[in-house]
C-alpha cells in the first residue's frame, strides 16, 4: 500500500498545469461540449413543467410559469415510488448477474489460451447484432410457459442474457492487459484460478466493473419494450412504463413525455454519480500497485 | 484493502436485493394457484368464490375514455365484489400491443376480455378458435342484443358472417375544414374536386398550409383518396383479385393536388402528430383525420372546425358521399375462459355490462365516438355532431382500405406516396408495386 | 496452467446458459422463421430461401444499406473520435474531472426518443429552431431535412448521443495505464500530444478494437432517431428501420427474420475485417 505516492503524483499534476495556455485551452474545448450535454437535459426538465401543446411550439422558451399538470398526471397514473423500486431491484439484480457472469467468462476469454477461442469472440460479436425484435416473441412465449410473465425474474433473466455480451467483451478487453506478473506471483502464492479472479482480477479491473455496471443498469432500467411485454403488471412494472402512459390513438402528450423522462432519469444520475468513484484514476493505480 | 469492502457491500446490497426479487416472487404464486383451483370447482359455488379476471385493452395511455372505463369496470366490482379485474392496458399505437396481443393467444396465455381491432388485424386468432363467437350469446340474451343499433353489429362481423367482437363505439373519417380561414379566405367549403382545387390554390399562394397531412404515416389520405376514386364496391375487394384502374386515379388525384401546392412543405418527413399539430395551430386550414382527433386540437380549432366527406375524384367511380368510418374495435371472449366454468358466467356478466347502453353512453361522451347503442351523448363539439350527421347521411360507410389488403400491401401504398406525387413513379407503377406485395402476401 | 480446461469450462458455462436460453435459441426459432412467407402470428407457409432470394432483389434494402454504411463511417469518425479526443483532455487535466464526467454522460442516460423529439423541433420546417434563428436574420426558411440533407441531419444527433458512451469506455481504460509510465515519459521529456500518440493510445489499443466493434454493431441496431425524425423518408431508411417495418408494423416475421440474420452476417464480417486492420500483438503492462 502507498497511498502517499498517488497523493504525491496528484499534487504535481496540479503544479505543472495551473498556469498552462494549453489547459485552458483543453478547457474551453470541454466545456463547449458540456454545453451540448447540458443543455437537452434543461430542455427536458423545462419542458416538463408545460402543458403539451407549448412543448411542441414553444419548446425552447424558459417556462416561467410552471405547470405541474404533468407531473401529478404522472402520479395519479402510476404509483411512481413503487415503479422506482421495482426498476431498482430489477436492474441491479441484472447488474449482479451480468458482472458475475460475464466476468467469469472475459476473465477465461482474456487470460487463457484455448482453441475455439476465436470462434467464441466471432460469436459474441454476432450476439451484439441480434436485434432484440427477433427474439422477443420467443422469449415471452418461453417466459408464458415457465409461468415468468409478470414476476422480477421474468425481466431480470431476458435482460441479463441481453447484457452479458457487451460486458464480457468490455471486461475481457481490459483485463486482456493486466501483467502477467500479477498472475503468475499470485499462481506462486498458491491461488487456484478462482482465488485468482476473486484476488487479483476482480479488484483490479473494479474499473471496467463499474463502468460496465453503468451501461447495464442503463439499458436495463431503459428498456420500454421488453417491460411493456414481459412484466406490464401493475405490481411489478418498472418506472420506464411512465413511457407507455404518454400516447394512444389520440396523440402524444409531449408535456408528460418530458415529465416521464425527467422522472425516469433521476435515479440513473444518482447510480452513476455513485459508480463513476470507482472510475477515477487514483483507486486503481492503488490497487495495482498494491 | 477499503475499496474492495466497499466493493463487497455493494455486492451484497444488491444480491439482497436479488434474493428480495425472489422472495415477492414466490407470493405472488400462490394467489395465481389459487385461481387455477377455483376453476375445477362446480359452478354453483363459484358465485362466492373469488374470481380474477384480467381484461386487456387500450384504454390506457392518453385515451379519452382511460378514465371513463375505469370507472365502469370499478362499478362493476362494486356490484360484485367477489371479483377482481385486472384492467391491463397498453397503447393502441404502441406496435408492442399486436405483438403481445397475439403472443397471449397463441401461447395460453389469453386475457379473459381482449379489447381488439375487428377485421384482418383478428383474423389470425379468430381463425385459430382461441375466441368464441358471440352469436349464441347475444341471442340467449335478448336484453343484452338489443341494446346495440343492429347496424353497430353487421359491422363487427368478420369475414366467415360470425360476431366475435362486442362493439362500444365506433368512428369516422373525413375532411376536417377549418371554417375560419376559408371564410377570411373567401373560399367555399371544397365540396367537390373543383371548390377543393380552387381553394388549394388560393390557401397555397397565401403562404397556408392547405391539406395538412404526413407522406410517411399516409393512412388516412389513402383511404380517401382510393374511396373517392374507386368508389366502396372497389375498394372492399382490394387488390386480391386484380387491379380496378380507378385505384391509379387515387393516386393520380394525389399528385394533382401536391402540384397544386396542397401539402405541407416538410410532409415528408412530419408524422400524423405534427400534421394535426399544424392544423391545430392554424398553419393548416384542413386535414384528413378521424372522430378520436378532434379532442386533441386546440379549442379554437376545435370551434372553427367542420367535416365533410372528401369530394369525388372526377372520373372516379366514387360519389362524393361516400366515407370511412365503422366499428373498428371490440371485446373478444376468450375460448378459454368459456370454457372455464368457475369464470364463464361471470366473464360474460362483466361482457355484457362492459357493453351495456349506460356504459357504451359513457365511453362515447369521453371520446366523442359513434356509439354502438341507441344513446344520447351530451356536452359534444359542434364539429363532432357534424360527423354524426355526415356518417347518418352518408351514401355508404366502409372499413378502411387497411384492412382490406394485407398490412405488408398498405405499408407498399404508403411508401408510394412521395415518389408518386414527386413523379418518380407513375401512379400506375405504384398500384402494380402494390399488387405484386399483396400477391405474395396471399401465396 | 493445469486443470484449466475444467476451470474454462465452469466459467464460460453461466454465461453460455443464458445467452443460449434467452439471444441463441429465440434467435434460430427467427432462422427457423426466415423460410416462412407468415402472413401475422398465425399463417406460415413453408418457401424455402425465396425471403433470402429477396433479401438480394431489394432495393430498398439495398439504399438501407448503404445508408447505414455512412452513418456507420459517422460513428466511427466523429462519435469514437470525439470520445477519445474529450477522454484524453479530461484525462490530462486536474481540475473539475468530476464535472465532465458528469455531464458528458447526460445525453447517454436521456432516452433516444426524448433526445428525437428535441431535434425533430430543431429541424422542424415551420416553427423548428433552426428556422426560428434564420428568420431572425431575416434568412428564408430552409428545409433541413429534404433528400439531400437528411441523412446528415439525423446522424448528427445520433453521433452525438453517444459519445458519453465511449467516452466513459476510454476513460475507463485510461485508467489502467499505470502512473510510473507516465513519470517515466516524463523524464524523458515525452509530454502533451506526443505523449498521448506514443503513450496512451498504443496502451489502449485493446479497448479501442472493442469500442470500434461496438460502435459497428451498434450502428447496425440504429432505429429511434431515424424513425421519430425522419420515418425512414428522403433517403434516410436504415436497417434497423426496415427490418422493424417489416418485421413489427407490416407484420411479415419471416422476411423481416431474413433481414436480422443478413444483419447478424454482415454486422460480423464488417467487425472482423475491422479487428484485422487493427490487428497488433496484445500487449500487457
Amino acid at each position: 500500500m502507498e497511498p502517499t505516492k498517488v497523493v504525491a503524483h496528484k499534487t504535481l499534476r496540479v503544479k505543472s498545469g495551473r498556469f498552462s495556455l494549453g489547459t485552458t485551452l483543453m478547457h474551453v474545448v470541454l466545456i463547449a461540449w458540456a454545453l451540448t450535454t447540458i443543455y437537452p437535459l434543461f430542455w427536458i426538465v423545462n419542458n416538463s413543467f408545460k402543458m403539451s401543446r407549448d412543448v411542441m411550439n414553444d419548446s425552447f422558451a424558459f417556462a416561467w410559469s410552471p405547470v405541474l399538470t404533468n407531473y401529478m398526471n404522472a402520479f395519479d397514473r402510476m404509483n411512481i415510488g413503487m415503479s422506482y423500486v421495482n426498476s431498482l431491484i430489477m436492474s441491479f439484480s441484472t447488474v449482479f448477474l451480468v458482472l458475475l457472469f460475464g466476468g467469469l467468462a472475459a476473465y477465461v476469454l482474456s487470460r487463457f489460451q484455448f482453441r475455439g477461442k476465436r470462434t467464441i469472440y466471432s460469436i459474441l460479436y454476432a450476439t451484439l447484432l441480434i436485434p432484440a425484435f427477433a427474439t422477443v416473441v420467443p422469449v415471452y412465449e418461453l417466459l408464458i410457459h415457465t409461468k415468468l410473465v409478470n414476476t422480477y425474474l421474468g425481466l431480470i433473466l431476458p435482460q441479463t442474457a441481453g447484457n452479458l455480451t457487451f460486458a464480457t467483451l468490455i471486461i475481457a478487453g481490459y483485463m486482456a492487459t493486466i501483467p502477467k506478473e500479477l498472475e503468475e506471483a499470485s499462481f506462486i502464492d498458491g491461488c487456484n484460478r478462482w482465488q485468482m479472479f476473486t484476488k487479483v482480477f476482480l479488484p483490479i479491473s473494479q474499473p471496467v466493473f463499474a463502468s460496465a455496471s453503468i451501461f447495464v443498469f442503463l439499458w436495463s432500467y431503459n428498456d420500454l419494450f421488453s417491460a411493456l411485454i414481459f412484466v406490464n403488471k401493475e405490481n411489478v412494472r418498472p418506472i420506464v412504463a411512465l413511457l407507455n402512459e404518454i400516447s394512444s390513438q389520440y396523440g402524444t402528450d409531449f408535456g408528460l413525455m418530458a415529465t416521464a423522462v425527467s422522472l425516469t432519469v433521476i435515479p440513473v444520475l444518482l447510480v452513476y454519480l455513485f459508480i463513476s468513484k470507482y472510475i477515477e484514476k487514483g483507486l486503481t493505480e492503488g490497487a495495482i500497485k498494491g | 484493502m477499503k475499496r474492495s469492502s466497499l466493493l463487497l457491500v455493494s455486492i451484497m446490497l444488491l444480491f439482497s436485493m436479488f434474493l428480495a426479487a425472489c422472495g415477492s416472487n414466490n407470493s405472488s404464486t400462490p394467489s395465481k394457484e389459487g385461481e387455477t383451483s377455483s376453476g375445477t370447482e362446480t359452478s354453483t359455488e363459484a358465485k362466492k368464490d373469488p374470481v380474477n379476471l384480467r381484461v386487456f385493452s387500450t384504454f390506457g395511455g392518453t385515451d379519452a375514455a382511460r378514465e371513463a372505463f375505469q370507472g365502469v369496470l370499478d362499478e362493476f366490482v362494486e356490484k360484485n365484489p367477489h371479483v377482481k379485474i385486472e384492467n391491463d392496458t397498453m397503447s393502441a399505437n404502441d406496435d408492442g400491443f399486436r405483438t403481445k396481443v397475439n403472443t397471449d393467444m397463441n401461447t395460453g396465455n389469453e386475457p379473459d376480455l381482449l379489447f381488439y381491432f375487428i377485421g384482418t388485424d383478428a383474423e389470425g386468432f379468430v381463425n385459430a378458435g382461441k375466441v368464441v363467437p358471440l352469436n349464441q350469446i347475444l341471442d340467449d340474451n335478448p336484453d343484452w342484443k338489443n341494446g346495440f343499433i343492429p347496424s353497430a353489429l353487421e359491422l363487427a362481423r368478420q369475414k366467415d358472417g360470425n360476431i366475435y367482437a362486442a362493439p362500444l363505439t365506433g368512428f369516422y373519417e373525413g375532411l376536417f375544414v377549418n371554417k375560419k380561414i376559408f371564410e377570411e379566405n373567401g373560399l367555399e367549403l371544397p365540396t367537390d374536386w373543383e371548390k377543393l382545387k380552387t381553394a388549394v390554390t388560393k390557401l397555397s399562394e397565401k403562404g397556408i398550409i392547405p391539406l395538412s397531412v404526413p407522406f410517411d404515416q399516409s393512412h388516412y389520405l389513402i383511404e380517401h383518396a382510393i374511396l373517392s376514386a374507386a368508389g366502396p364496391e372497389s375498394q372492399a375487394k382490394g387488390l386480391i383479385d386484380g387491379v380496378d384502374p380507378n385505384w391509379e386515379k387515387g393516386y393520380a388525384a394525389m399528385k394533382e393536388l401536391y402540384d397544386l401546392g396542397a401539402f405541407p412543405k416538410d410532409a415528408a418527413t412530419i408524422d400524423l402528430s405534427m400534421a394535426g399539430n399544424y392544423y391545430s395551430e392554424g398553419l393548416g386550414a384542413m386535414i384528413l383525420e378521424g372522430s378520436w382527433a378532434i379532442g386533441g386540437w386546440s379549442e379554437e380549432t376545435r370551434n372553427n372546425s367542420t367535416v365533410i366527406p372528401f369530394p369525388a375524384v372526377p372520373g372516379g367511380a366514387g360519389s362524393g358521399n361516400d366515407i370511412v368510418g365503422g366499428f373498428g374495435t371490440g371485446f373478444y371472449l376468450s375460448k378459454a375462459t368459456y370454457d372455464d366454468a368457475a369464470k364463464k358466467d361471470t366473464t360474460i356478466e362483466l361482457l355484457k355490462f362492459l357493453t351495456s347502453p349506460e356504459s357504451i353512453q359513457k365511453i362515447a361522451t369521453a371520446n366523442g365516438g359513434t356509439p354502438a347503442a341507441d344513446v344520447e351523448v351530451t356536452g359534444l363539439a359542434q364539429v363532432a355532431l357534424d360527423g354524426f350527421a355526415m356518417a347518418a347521411k352518408a351514401d355508404s360507410i366502409s372499413s378502411p382500405v387497411d384492412s382490406k389488403v394485407s398490412q405488408e400491401t398498405f405499408s407498399n401504398l404508403r411508401s408510394n406516396v412521395q415518389p408518386v406525387v414527386t413523379g418518380k413513379k407513375t401512379p400506375t407503377e405504384a398500384i402494380e408495386d402494390a399488387k405484386k406485395t399483396e400477391d405474395a402476401n396471399k401465396n | 496452467m493445469k486443470g484449466d480446461r475444467k476451470y474454462i469450462f465452469t466459467f464460460l458455462l453461466p454465461a453460455a446458459v443464458f445467452m443460449s436460453v434467452f439471444l441463441y435459441y429465440p434467435f434460430f426459432k427467427s432462422v427457423y422463421l426466415s423460410f416462412f412467407r407468415t402472413t401475422g402470428f398465425f399463417d406460415k407457409k413453408f418457401i424455402g430461401w425465396d425471403n433470402y432470394k429477396r433479401l438480394f432483389t431489394d432495393e430498398l434494402l439495398g439504399a438501407a444499406t448503404l445508408h447505414t454504411l455512412e452513418i456507420m463511417l459517422y460513428v466511427i469518425v466523429f462519435q469514437v473520435g470525439i470520445a477519445l479526443l474529450l477522454a484524453v483532455l479530461v484525462d490530462n487535466i486536474s481540475k473539475f474531472k468530476g464535472f465532465y464526467r458528469t455531464v458528458f454522460f447526460f445525453p447517454v442516460v436521456i432516452s433516444g426518443t426524448a433526445i428525437s423529439l428535441l431535434f425533430v423541433l430543431v429541424y422542424n420546417y415551420n416553427f423548428g429552431l433552426l428556422n426560428n434563428l434564420l428568420a431572425g436574420f431575416g434568412i428564408e426558411k430552409i428545409l433541413w431535412l429534404d433528400e439531400s440533407n437528411a441523412l446528415r441531419a439525423v446522424a448528427i444527433p445520433t453521433v452525438w448521443h453517444y459519445v458519453g458512451f465511449y467516452f466513459v469506455l476510454f476513460l475507463t481504460a485510461m485508467s489502467k495505464i499505470p502512473s510510473d509510465y507516465y513519470e517515466a515519459a516524463k523524464l524523458e521529456g515525452i509530454t502533451g500530444v506526443k505523449k498521448t500518440f506514443l503513450l496512451t493510445i498504443p496502451l489502449i489499443m485493446s479497448d479501442i478494437k472493442v469500442v470500434i466493434t461496438l460502435a459497428i454493431t451498434g450502428t447496425l441496431k440504429v432505429f429511434e432517431f431515424i424513425w421519430v425524425i425522419t420515418k425512414g423518408q428522403n433517403g434516410t431508411e436504415v436497417l434497423g428501420t426496415y427490418m422493424y417495418k417489416k418485421a413489427m408494423v407490416d407484420q411479415n416475421f419471416g422476411y423481416g427474420s431474413a433481414i436480422a440474420i443478413y444483419m447478424v452476417v454482415f454486422g460480423v464480417i464488417l467487425a472482423l475485417v475491422a479487428n484485422r486492420l487493427l490487428k497488433r500483438d496484445e500487449i500487457t503492462y
